[in-house]
């Protein structure tokens, strides 16, 4: 067989796959392009749709963001509190007669320090409630996707844990200023959490 | 022998017949939609879900088509067009009306399906899958009606390897372009080209069996 043969050969085959290409396509083509689906699948969908909360659109990946870093500090939160408290307790008991010792640079007396305690409580009150009030808001508008909402509600409850849990560690040592430091950090987050709900 | 692609989109004499009883799908009669959901999607996009289950009635048979051709497996093609629908309500706030609502849609499933088939691991198969040479039409969910050489299409199509599959059901029952198919599957063109060749050959080959 010479070369020519072989090319001749080769084409022919070539076209023969052609046309059976066109018929096959002919045949794919003229399938159809709608099949019912055999039950109603809307109920599914309409369902998701619901568990979703209102309509996020382009926040939901934000959101989602968000929950993700409330539930993260939850966790630290959790696991951080105890764990300071264990570090602090043997090295900073009051000696018995204890007298109030510095919070930051400057010396406070006892009474200082109790008033500045309460400022800090008064201060988580008023966070607090308008904390409340921006997610009241939030779940009747439905602004916020449920999981963002339960992410939230998660990092809150994981802050109060931690808040009572400092509290409760200044109460046996008044004098940290580690605590009352860790204390105010934990305000500075629970203000935080709230000015980024309201922000939305 | 192309057929117009997906940028005609549903038509109003389509969408306007009531689905109510075929396939005993429940539902609203469709309301009859122009090529931008006939207001419906702006109402949708507003929040309102009975604007989008309209336009799930007028989709979705589309929808389903095409996910149960590229997938070949009816329970998967149930599960992800509910997702396509889930993310499109996600997402409607994106959609600007350049294209028609169906043609974003379209897109959108096939995004759906695509990244259903890569995350199974079956994505490099290359071969004919046997059993569903074998299948019924009751399986394939394929109508009988439609006749026997329909259904050993259906069938053989079925049994294409999942992304030599996937570039046939786009670009010879779908309409795509190749451009438009290596943009989606993030190949380039002449991969494209290449896989739709192999997968008419293995195609042919089924059908001679």
């Amino acid at each position: 067989m010479t070369d020519r043969d072989r090319t001749n050969r080769e084409r022919n085959e070539m076209q023969r796959d052609e046309t059976r290409d066109e018929r096959l396509v002919c045949r794919l083509t003229a399938l159809p392009r709608e099949i019912e689906p055999p039950r109603d699948l809307w109920h599914g969908i309409e369902a998701r749709i619901e568990a979703h909360g209102s309509r996020s659109h382009a926040r939901t990946t934000s959101w989602v963001v968000w929950a993700g870093a409330a539930a993260t500090l939850a966790v630290l939160l959790l696991v951080a509190v105890p764990a300071v408290r264990m570090w602090l307790a043997p090295s900073e008991a009051p000696p018995s007669g204890f007298v109030s010792s510095p919070v930051t640079p400057g010396s406070l007396d006892s009474f200082t320090t109790l008033a500045w305690q309460a400022r800090q409580e008064d201060g988580v009150f008023v966070t607090r409630q308008a904390l409340e009030m921006a997610l009241g808001t939030a779940r009747e508008t439905g602004c916020l996707p449920s999981e963002a909402m339960a992410g939230i509600e998660d990092g809150l409850r994981a802050l109060d844990l931690a808040i009572g849990e400092t509290r409760a560690a200044l109460d046996e040592n008044p004098a940290s200023p580690r605590l009352r430091l860790l204390l105010a950090h934990r305000y500075q987050q629970e203000a935080a959490l709230l000015h980024r709900v309201r922000s939305l | 022998m192309r057929r117009p692609g997906i940028q005609d989109d549903v038509s109003a004499q389509q969408v306007s017949t009531p689905l109510s009883g075929t396939h005993g799908s429940p539902g609203p009669a469709v309301p009859s939609l122009n090529a931008d959901g006939g207001g419906w999607v702006t109402r949708a996009r507003d929040g309102d879900v009975h604007a989008f289950e309209r336009l799930y009635r007028a989709h979705v048979s589309r929808v389903y088509a095409l996910t149960l051709r590229m997938t070949a497996d009816p329970d998967r093609a149930e599960d992800l067009t509910q997702d396509a629908f889930v993310r499109a309500w996600d997402r409607l706030s994106t959609f600007r009306g350049d294209s028609a609502f169906g043609t974003w849609l379209h897109r959108l499933a096939v995004h759906v399906v695509l990244g259903d088939l890569r995350s199974r691991g079956r994505w490099e198969e290359e071969a004919l899958d046997e059993d569903r040479l074998e299948r019924s039409p009751r399986e394939l969910h394929t109508a009988p009606a439609r006749g026997g050489m329909t259904v050993d299409l259906e069938r053989a199509v079925a049994a294409l390897p999942p992304r030599a599959r996937s570039v046939l059901v786009l670009h010879d029952i779908e309409g795509y372009r190749h451009r438009e198919i290596a943009e989606l599957l993030g190949v380039t063109e002449g991969t494209s080209k290449a896989q739709l060749f192999r997968a008419r050959r293995l195609l042919r080959e089924a059908l001679e069996r």
